[in-house]
């Protein structure tokens, strides 16, 4: 029997072949294969990306010279706090330092801010992601914490040339330590479930018994700063509720996040500058 | 070279990329359209096994490397396990016709979508809600009925831009029809 005449007539043994030929592949030529596809079909995105951009572009273009002139008086008040928030921020700095320097405690892990477009939001029914216009090429390393305006977004789990992927601190598979804003308590935070039209949501586990939280009296949440990849207070989102969970010892409940997590388009990545001090 | 594989996992390719930006804008309403379903038909019921079989593993390595991390190659293997089992059935099947095409990918687009829990492990498939996975297959098997015919077309076109002509081919002596 002729090869062909096999393919032809045992489709399954040659499907049963196939499945076993890719199985025993290299770890490495499937790894060189899922970033060769990967990188294949970022230019795309890319162009999307940049297309929409284009397109937010037109758009503002098409506002008058009052509105815009009003946007840019705005902007010049916002600014303004911002300068006295920074010399306040660099006031605080140094403070810590001296501190620091005096008690001599471990300094923090400073970092640098990269700031990055959003290339694609991914909202799938098990996992939310974003892929950011920026990766290897900003120097990003896998696992650095990305913020926003209104707190956490993820943590980078992918690095490509000129692209990264984030999980959302939404997804299920993001579990990171949380404490309520004002309390010191470390308790542990994990994204999910999300259910359909409605806000990101996640859940807390191992909160003290004493935290109390409803609908009426939400608990504001914030990183813990352990584990070494979030600083410290970066705010999560909000305790909806919480109840005693089965062995009595703890309290478990919902957390909603922030409303703008489905719909960002710029995020900042937080580079740290000294690697081995965090590990 | 053979252009018909070629041109089926471009067009897959582009597939991908159409669902990833439509997933995009309705990741403000917290829901998202699967429709790798879309992606058999043609292969299913015009193309002979080995480019079929081909071209549907290529397409499941190039949705598996925009995907979160499941195993790389599991959407290949399903795909290509899906086709399997259509071009051994296809004999038997009506082939004329949209309603062939539509009802094809929306079964392969169920299977495929219940597949994913598995694929992605229990401790992340329990992070999601039953609303959620109905909702979103609803919406998935909505945009595969409408994708499909579309999608169908530009496939045999883009093969026919290519000299390859599916439909007349599968008339012929061992074709699929």
């Amino acid at each position: 029997m002729s090869p062909l005449q096999f393919v032809r007539q045992r489709p399954f043994a040659v499907l049963g072949i196939a499945i076993m030929l890719w199985l025993l592949a290299p770890v490495a030529l499937k790894r060189l294969a899922r970033v060769s596809l990967f990188e294949f079909g970022a230019p795309a995105d890319f162009a999307a990306s940049y297309a929409r951009d284009l397109q937010q572009y037109w758009s503002l273009r098409t506002r008058s010279t009052n509105e815009l002139l009003q946007t840019a008086r705005d902007l010049a008040n916002l600014n303004a706090s911002y300068e006295v928030r920074m010399q306040e921020n660099d006031t605080l700095r140094e403070e810590v330092h001296r501190l620091q320097d005096i008690l001599r405690l471990p300094t923090n892990a400073e970092y640098r801010t990269e700031i990055a477009r959003v290339v694609r939001r991914e909202f799938s029914t098990w996992s939310q992601r974003l892929v950011i216009r920026k990766g290897r090429n900003a120097a990003i390393p896998v696992g650095a914490p990305v913020i926003f305006t209104g707190g956490v977004v993820g943590r980078v789990s992918e690095v490509y040339a000129y692209t990264a992927v984030v999980d959302l601190i939404s997804s299920p598979t993001l579990r990171i330590a949380a404490m309520v804003d004002g309390d010191s308590r470390p308790f542990s935070f994990q994204g999910g479930p999300n259910p359909p039209f409605a806000q990101a949501r996640g859940s807390v586990e191992f909160v003290p018994l004493d935290i109390f939280a409803s609908p009426e009296s939400p608990k504001r949440i914030v990183t813990a700063g352990l584990g070494g990849v979030f600083p410290p207070g970066i705010v999560i989102g909000h305790v909806q509720n919480l109840e005693l969970d089965t062995g009595g010892l703890f309290k478990s409940g919902n957390v909603l996040l922030d409303p703008r997590l489905n719909e960002l388009h710029e995020v900042a990545v937080l580079v740290p500058l000294n690697p081995e001090q965090q590990e | 070279m053979d252009p018909r594989w070629i041109v089926i996992v471009l067009a897959n390719a582009l597939l991908v990329f159409l669902g990833g930006q439509l997933n995009h804008y309705l990741a403000h309403y917290s829901v998202c359209a699967f429709l790798l379903g879309a992606c058999l038909p043609l292969a299913g019921l015009r193309l002979r096994f080995k480019p079929g079989l081909v071209a549907m593993f290529l397409s499941g390595l190039v949705v598996d490397a925009t995907r979160p991390p499941v195993f790389f190659g599991s959407s290949a293997i399903l795909l290509a396990t899906l086709f399997t089992c259509w071009h051994s059935l296809r004999l038997r099947l009506p082939r004329e016709g949209v309603a062939p095409q539509v009802v094809g990918a929306l079964l392969a687009n169920i299977v495929l979508f219940l597949a994913q829990p598995v694929l992605l492990g229990f401790d992340i498939a329990v992070g999601t809600t039953w609303s959620r996975v109905l909702v979103d297959l609803l919406f998935s098997e909505c945009a595969v009925v409408f994708v499909t015919p579309w999608f169908f077309a530009l496939q045999e076109q883009a093969l026919i831009l290519r000299g390859v002509d599916l439909a007349n081919e599968a008339r012929q002596p061992g074709g699929a029809l």
